[in-house]
């Protein structure tokens, strides 16, 4: 495409440019009469928002097996809310869940298991383990700190 | 300490599904089950870490132990009904969708849901007919949307 319609290319390129530049436009134009909505009664927003919600579900696939999907995951969700849980790391899971099955299928068939060995996973999952350690450790500093000072006062 | 019990049921509920997906996933070939193995696997192991965490808050009374940072600050209840008078309209919003088909069951719902909190009527008619002329002329008329048949429907006019 871009050797042969080097044209059309730059048309679509062009186009997605003009498009985000006139919705910033529009989002910047509108963002106080927007935000207006956050003083409107929940009796006028939540109905229609709820009624969003499923008929988005629902027109996934036109089936109402996705309503039932709909109704487990806000149990899920709500739960996860309740009990402290974060849920982005869950969306972002169910977004990107794809792309990691294929490439981890990609890096097991091309690599086996030694892929895992390979410099820059390790550095990842190093990172990745240390995202989860780091916060328990200060957690238990700021609580000694704060145990310490309290002693000493 | 009920708090904390509600909590370590939570944690055991989400272990026990990482491990009925590693169960399920064992007879699964690789391509299909990798994911599942690599995944549940982590997710077992941080579940059973996060029911140790749950366990010492609930320990300590009140559990107010200092929990890691990455969690986030917890829904507290709105009072006794808070939480089930929502899910009451999200379950009953649900099953009439299955009853009486949905082109009838979100409108209605969006109707009663604003004069049961006090809505005005010109309120609850310009949303209820805002929510009908959307799912009419956009899913109907439109795109031509196959609605499913819903139980009830020997009871409404065809």
């Amino acid at each position: 495409m871009l050797t042969s319609q080097l044209n059309l290319t730059f048309a679509v390129i062009w186009t997605l440019v003009i498009a985000n530049i006139i919705a910033t436009a529009i989002c910047m134009i509108f963002a106080k009469p927007i935000a207006k909505v956050c003083f409107m009664p929940f009796y006028a927003i939540v109905p229609p928002v709820v009624a969003f919600v499923f008929i988005g579900a629902f027109a996934a696939n036109f089936h109402t097996y996705d309503l039932t999907a709909l109704m487990i995951f806000s149990s899920l969700g709500f739960f996860m809310r309740r009990y402290g849980w974060p849920r982005a790391p869950l969306v972002l899971g169910m977004v990107l869940g794809d792309k990691m099955e294929l490439y981890l299928w990609l890096s097991y068939t091309r690599y086996g298991l030694e892929w895992l060995a390979r410099p820059m996973v390790i550095v990842l999952i190093l990172l990745l383990i240390a995202s989860i350690v780091y916060p328990i450790v200060t957690g238990r500093k700021n609580k000694r700190d704060a145990e310490t000072t309290l002693v000493e006062a | 300490m009920v708090y904390g019990i509600e909590r370590i049921l939570f944690t055991s509920f989400v272990g026990l599904v990482m491990l009925a997906a590693l169960f399920v996933a064992k007879d699964w070939p690789i391509r299909a089950s990798i994911i599942i193995f690599l995944l549940g696997g982590v997710g077992v192991v941080l579940a059973l870490i996060q029911l140790i965490i749950d366990f010492r808050a609930a320990r300590v009374k009140e559990a107010k132990m200092q929990r890691p940072t990455f969690e986030v600050e917890a829904l507290q209840h709105q009072g006794r009904w808070g939480s089930l008078e929502i899910w009451a309209w999200l379950w009953g919003l649900f099953f009439a969708v299955h009853l009486i088909g949905m082109p009838i069951a979100l409108p209605l719902f969006v109707f009663l849901y604003v004069k049961l909190y006090g809505g005005r009527w010109a309120t609850a008619l310009i949303l209820t007919a805002g929510t009908w002329g959307f799912l009419y002329g956009i899913y109907d008329h439109l795109l031509h949307v196959p609605w499913p048949k819903p139980w009830l429907a020997f009871l409404l006019p065809s």
